[in-house]
């Protein structure tokens, strides 16, 4: 397609291999697949023991991370996405300050969207122990039933909302 | 043999956690290389207008898999050196129905609004607030969702044998499904112009071939089962039987299980329908063709304790086990009657006299199995 060509992304096919070979590189090394929500709640949960250490020490979840939640193999591999990232938009000059949305959709919208989307995303990855990396992409190769679950609910999911909230890509 | 952080517990290891790193990395890099740094990009899957997402995914999980199976058949990989996820029904259905939602409206997903965040979307950092928000609201509300955490617990469970497969048939069909998911996307993105199609698929043909040819080769390998175990000498199988090193007693199990520090996994040889009517918490249950096959992973666990209603038939198997080199199998000894008799009878209808410490240990190992989350059918003897 145009866009794809003008943005000078990897065959699709190619970055999937990539991909995969990574996650294989992970089972094999760290005996765990890829993840990348439980990073980032560990995060969340350090933030909290900044602001009231009291309070989420005894919390029944974040609770049971202990006083240093961020010393956990997720949360290096999140940093490790973040320069992965950060270096391949670079190299590939595609790097913008923007937020993505439709001509006529407004950026607060916008934003206000990916705050709620964020947080039911965020407790929904809780919940399911895993997210889009740790349950649909590593529990899928793994050929885990509950995973191959999540995967089909995510996409039932995904397009049932989506519909309601075409207006913020297209006009 | 490779022997990963995870099987030496080496997970919160510095070199461990250098590894994640590392990792992270490639894997940052391969999402913003697939075109994941876009928001628009990602959604397209939910409008049919980039199926990148499908793409990515489907290729990734059948070159991780197909790998993976390669590594354990020619034994290079232990199945148990890998954190196998486990499934709970209930809160992967619900949870896979919101994070869908959240996904298809924020446009983003925790690990791609990583990648989005550095390459100067705003919108994917506002998402990341909000899936911190959601996580710390998670935990706030952990009290009242716990039973619907645990909803629907049923243990390591495995796709292909759910389906009376076995791994290599499954990884096979799933690779053409991919093969197919993969054709069907490239025209539904030119709105099924075959020409066009065939003019810019060059690449796939060569993909698709590739990934078909492995997973028919990987398939057709013979599992290791019984190369990596070795067999065990029937003299040495009747010694086990003779000095009563084939069971374990219940009360023997629920103090091993209670105490948690051996690696343990309960066989429920049973049929389906027994089994999900009540089961031992983490017991798992296979279709009778793929019990071997399904129990390679826990060659190297402490303990595999087969149970049924009495002995006879775990019996059996335990035999067919120790004839594959499974020198970790035992048979509850009464069977599940004489579970229920011994551990999950409540003091108050116990005839023998019992000391307060008895009492105590009883109500500890009813609360573990009955009254904990992951019991299922715990209406079983609570009143």
């Amino acid at each position: 397609m145009s866009e794809e060509n003008s943005k000078n992304y990897l065959n699709p096919y190619l970055a999937g291999f990539l991909l995969g070979m990574t996650l294989l590189a992970s089972f094999v090394v760290l005996g765990t697949g890829l993840g990348a929500s439980g990073g980032l709640a560990r995060i969340s949960a350090w933030c909290g023991l900044c602001v009231a250490p009291d309070h989420f020490l005894k919390s029944a979840y974040f609770g049971a991370w202990g006083e240093d939640p961020l010393n956990y193999y997720l949360v290096f591999m999140f940093a490790g996405v973040m320069v992965g990232g950060f270096v391949s938009a670079l190299v590939s000059r595609r790097i913008s300050i923007e937020a993505e949305r439709g001509l006529s959709f407004g950026l607060y919208n916008r934003l206000w969207l990916a705050l709620g989307g964020g947080v039911a995303a965020g407790f929904a990855s809780r919940l399911a122990r895993g997210c889009t990396s740790g349950q649909a992409l590593t529990g899928t190769a793994l050929m885990m039933t509950g995973s191959v679950v999540f995967l089909l609910c995510v996409f039932a999911g995904g397009y049932l909302a989506a519909y309601f909230f075409r207006r913020q890509w297209y006009d | 043999m490779i022997e990963t952080f995870f099987a030496a517990d080496l997970l919160n290891s510095s070199p461990a956690l250098f590894s994640a790193f590392i990792l992270g990395i490639a894997f940052g890099w391969c999402l913003e290389q697939a075109g994941f740094g876009s928001s628009k990009r990602l959604t397209g899957i939910f409008y049919f207008r980039d199926m990148s997402v499908m793409k990515v995914m489907f290729s990734a999980v059948i070159t991780a898999m197909l790998g993976l199976l390669l590594l354990s058949r020619v034994g290079l990989v232990k199945p148990d050196s890998i954190f196998l996820p486990e499934t709970i029904f209930g809160a992967q259905i619900i949870g896979g129905l919101l994070f869908g939602f959240g996904f298809a409206v924020g446009g983003w997903c925790p690990g791609t609004a990583a990648v989005g965040a550095v390459s100067g979307k705003f919108d994917a950092i506002v998402f990341l607030i909000g899936a911190m928000i959601g996580s710390m609201a998670f935990s706030e509300s952990f009290v009242w969702l716990e039973s619907y955490y645990n909803s629907g617990a049923s243990g390591i469970r495995l796709v292909y044998a759910e389906l009376g497969m076995s791994a290599g048939q499954f990884a096979l069909a799933l690779t053409g499904v991919a093969v197919f998911a993969f054709w069907i996307s490239e025209l539904i993105e030119v709105r099924f112009n075959f020409s066009k199609v065939a003019e810019k698929a060059h690449g796939l043909w060569i993909f698709s071939m590739t990934a078909l040819i492995v997973a028919t080769a990987v398939s057709a390998m013979p599992a290791r089962s019984v190369a990596v175990g070795g067999r065990t000498e029937q003299k040495e199988i009747m010694a086990a039987i003779y000095e009563a090193r084939d069971h374990i007693t219940p009360v023997e199990l629920a103090r091993e299980m209670v105490v948690g520090q051996k690696k343990i996994v309960c066989v429920d040889v049973r049929s389906s329908d027994e089994y999900h009517e009540w089961h031992i918490p983490g017991a798992r249950n296979f279709p009778p063709e793929s019990i071997i096959a399904g129990l390679e992973l826990y060659r190297n666990h402490d303990r595999i304790v087969l149970y049924s209603n009495g002995m006879v038939h775990p019996a059996q198997i335990w035999v067919l086990l120790k004839m594959n080199g499974f020198d970790n199998a035992f048979v509850l000894s009464e069977g599940l009657t004489g579970f229920r008799e011994d551990v999950l009878k409540p003091v108050a209808l116990r005839i023998e006299p019992l000391s307060a410490e008895q009492k105590n240990e009883i109500e500890k190992w009813r609360s573990f199995f009955l009254t904990s989350a992951n019991a299922v059918g715990s209406n079983l003897y609570v009143r």
